[in-house]
């Protein structure tokens, strides 16, 4: 990780599934974290990154990014590929918070230097320890790995991407 | 022997003749005795034309005698006629041949014992004209024998002659020659018949000296060679087929070094009468002996195979449409194996997002409204929320169990130890106080798929621990043993143990051990899957009561 990243801007968050939104917000707000930037597909978040550099006003710079990976016109693993190659927002951390536990998609993932693979747990509750994680990802110090292995639902990079 | 007869007189002068004819008979056979035994010198025979005398020195009558013997030894009939056609002598031999005998036939004519039968009419005069002029004539001819037969003869005849130069007689020496005609026309009949089936064979035949000169040809070798088979005899394989000369002469130099045939000698060329058109064919060669046993030559046939080599080229080349047809379906079929594959992971991954609302939000009820709901009321939520659990962990191992079943399992050599170590560290429920599991480490290495393994050995470890009767701390004995590198890992539990009827069923998809404890039937469907696609095999062996042991059989590490 890059050692200047914005650690005071928004988390975006992109997902395209209401519910989703709903219960990270509520996980967000119970973990006394501020709320999130939502988009809603992955040429959203696109729009969103290109906008942050040209009107930082508008698209503050997020300290964050969290991506589903089935999102609608742009995947959220394609989203990830795209903001690798573009300078301004190719450092952000990256949480891939998806349903989806294929190889091919952690793999890839980890090979686009995601910062952590998290597989969406089934009940809400478990939600706010999530929440909690990322809270503590963002306070520590910029530089060091944080660990995510603790939280439920971490998938680790496969052996051979490791 | 048969009696001569003769016929058309009446009775009475029959009888007359006969009795003359005898006397003159008797007078005949005494000279006759005395002639062959050289006790006359000299015979005076009484003609028409007034006496004759014959003289017969010592000397002569000795060489008579002797003569005599010859003549009865050798195997040619000797007749002796005079000038008269009347029979004079006549030796065993002519006896056995016209079956008659010397007193009988003595003094009649000729005719009486044969006729000849002259084929061209006009032979008889050229006889009669030989032995006017020089004495003698030879030649074959068919003699009717008295008694009804046609003996085939050679023979030779030689004009007597008097003490004055006179024709007195003749005597003939007859070969019977019936068998020898008989057996040459035989051997025409044979030899017309070869030459027919050579000739009208569809097979190429041939025959070549040792200077590879052509003997005798078929018509079909020689249409095959592009000549008439005229046009071969006589002549060298090298002015005929130039090409071939030199593979002919390794074929014959072998025959003649080893004394075999060459058989089935396939070869391929053009032929001078279709040019431009491949044909094959399929040759055999064998060496002709003479009556010594020395090759004298060769044979040789010669099959046109082309029809059965282009049907062969046929099927090589169907076969390899074939093939590649099979590659390209089977191309397909993966194609279309990965799209479904793709297809139901993304209905499964559907599927759970509307459940993790249904879970979410019953939760979210159950903290926000806690007044509302009232007791009944959480008591609803706690079974809604059951039963998503329920459905969604479904939804997962049928997930896994179809990435298991088609997904690729790429197999490398696995430290089982290691393995097992991180599964068991993994889970809290596979440690003390809630479990106590003791492992005989080190664990042989394996050859397997990580993924595949991990799940194996977790379901295994995982139904170890969880079948146990309620307040029973489960313990759990792993261990591994080495047979012909194959690796057989045992899981032995405490628990409640299987009914031996149930062992065929635990392993399919959807069977459930018991209904006392929570499950989706699923986890050993998984891991007989993922064992056989690693070469390996899963079983159990257990009693109602007696705890369980599983046996996962695989492949050990291989470094080739």
């Amino acid at each position: 990780m890059g050692v200047n990243l914005p650690t005071t801007g928004p988390v975006l968050y992109a997902e395209d599934d209401e519910n989703d939104v709903f219960f990270l917000q509520r996980a967000f707000r119970k973990a006394s974290l501020p709320g999130l930037n939502v988009v809603c597909d992955g040429q959203q978040a696109v729009d969103y990154l290109s906008a942050s550099e040209s009107d930082p006003g508008k698209c503050p710079v997020p300290s964050l990014v969290i991506l589903d990976i089935n999102l609608p016109f742009l995947s959220g693993l394609e989203v990830l590929a795209w903001m690798r190659k573009q300078p301004a927002v190719a450092d952000l951390p990256v949480v891939v918070f998806t349903s989806s536990s294929q190889e091919k998609d952690i793999e890839l993932a980890y090979r686009l230097n995601v910062t952590a693979y998290i597989t969406k747990p089934s009940a809400a509750n478990n939600l706010v320890e999530f929440a909690h994680a990322l809270r503590a990802f963002q306070e520590s110090k910029a530089g060091v790995a944080f660990d995510f292995s603790g939280v439920s639902g971490y998938r680790p990079p496969p052996l051979r991407a490791r | 022997m048969t009696t001569l007869t003769s016929s058309n007189s009446p009775e009475a002068q029959l009888r007359a003749e006969n009795a003359e004819l005898r006397a003159r008979l008797e007078e005949a056979e005494d000279t006759l005795r005395a002639i062959r035994s050289g006790e006359v010198d000299s015979l005076v025979v009484e003609t028409d034309e007034g006496p004759q005398i014959f003289s017969l020195d010592a000397a002569e009558a000795a060489s008579n005698r002797f003569r005599g013997e010859i003549l009865a030894q050798v195997s040619d009939s000797v007749i002796a006629v005079e000038a008269d056609q009347r029979v004079t002598y006549l030796n065993a031999a002519a006896e056995r041949q016209y079956r008659v005998s010397a007193s009988d036939a003595l003094g009649r004519q000729l005719s009486e014992i044969y006729t000849r039968r002259w084929p061209p009419a006009e032979a008889e005069a050229t006889m009669w004209a030989a032995l006017r002029e020089h004495g003698e004539w030879r030649g074959e001819i068919i003699h009717h024998t008295h008694d009804g037969r046609e003996i085939a003869v050679e023979t030779r005849i030689t004009a007597l002659r008097d003490a004055f130069g006179v024709p007195a007689g003749y005597v003939a020496v007859i070969r019977d020659i019936t068998e020898r005609k008989r057996s040459a026309a035989e051997l025409q009949r044979v030899s017309v018949l070869l030459d027919t089936l050579l000739r009208t064979a569809p097979i190429g035949f041939c025959f070549l000296d040792r200077d590879l000169r052509f003997v005798r040809i078929n018509d079909r070798l020689a249409e095959i060679n592009g000549a008439s088979a005229e046009a071969h005899l006589g002549r060298q394989v090298s002015e005929i087929l130039p090409t071939l000369v030199d593979t002919l002469r390794d074929v014959t130099g072998r025959i003649l070094a080893t004394g075999d045939a060459v058989l089935n000698h396939e070869f391929s060329g053009e032929t001078p009468s279709a040019p431009g058109v491949m044909r094959f064919w399929n040759q055999s060669w064998y060496p002709v002996r003479n009556g010594a046993g020395e090759v004298t030559g060769f044979g040789a046939v010669v099959e046109d195979i082309t029809e059965r080599k282009q049907a062969e080229q046929a099927i090589q080349r169907m076969n390899a449409e074939l093939e590649t047809r099979v590659t390209e379906r089977t191309a397909k079929l993966q194609e279309t194996i990965a799209e479904l594959e793709s297809y139901s992971y993304s209905i499964s991954h559907d599927l759970r997002a509307p459940l993790r609302g249904i879970q979410s939000f019953a939760q979210i009820l159950e903290e926000e409204c806690p007044d509302e709901i009232g007791t009944r009321g959480r008591e609803y939520i706690r079974r809604i929320v059951t039963s998503a659990d329920r459905m969604d962990r479904l939804i997962q191992d049928v997930l896994v169990y179809s990435r298991v079943a088609r997904s690729d399992l790429p197999l490398e050599n696995v430290d089982l130890s290691a393995l097992l170590n991180g599964i068991l560290e993994g889970y809290p429920q596979f440690q003390p106080p809630k479990a106590e599991i003791t492992v005989a480490f080190p664990l042989p290495p394996v050859r397997g798929n990580v993924a595949a393994l991990t799940q194996c050995l977790s379901n295994l470890v995982g139904n170890a621990v969880k079948f146990v009767p309620p307040g029973v701390v489960p313990h759990v004995k792993i261990s591994a043993v080495t047979r012909d590198n194959r690796v057989r890992v045992s899981i032995q539990d405490n628990g409640i143990g299987i009914d031996p009827e149930m062992h065929g069923k635990i392993f399919g998809v959807f069977n459930r051990l018991s209904r006392d404890y929570e499950g989706t039937g699923i986890g050993l469907a998984v891991v007989r899957r993922a064992a056989e696609r690693m070469g390996g095999a899963i079983g159990v062996e257990s009693e109602l009561g007696k705890g369980s042991t599983f046996h996962l059989e695989l492949n050990g590490a291989s470094w080739e």
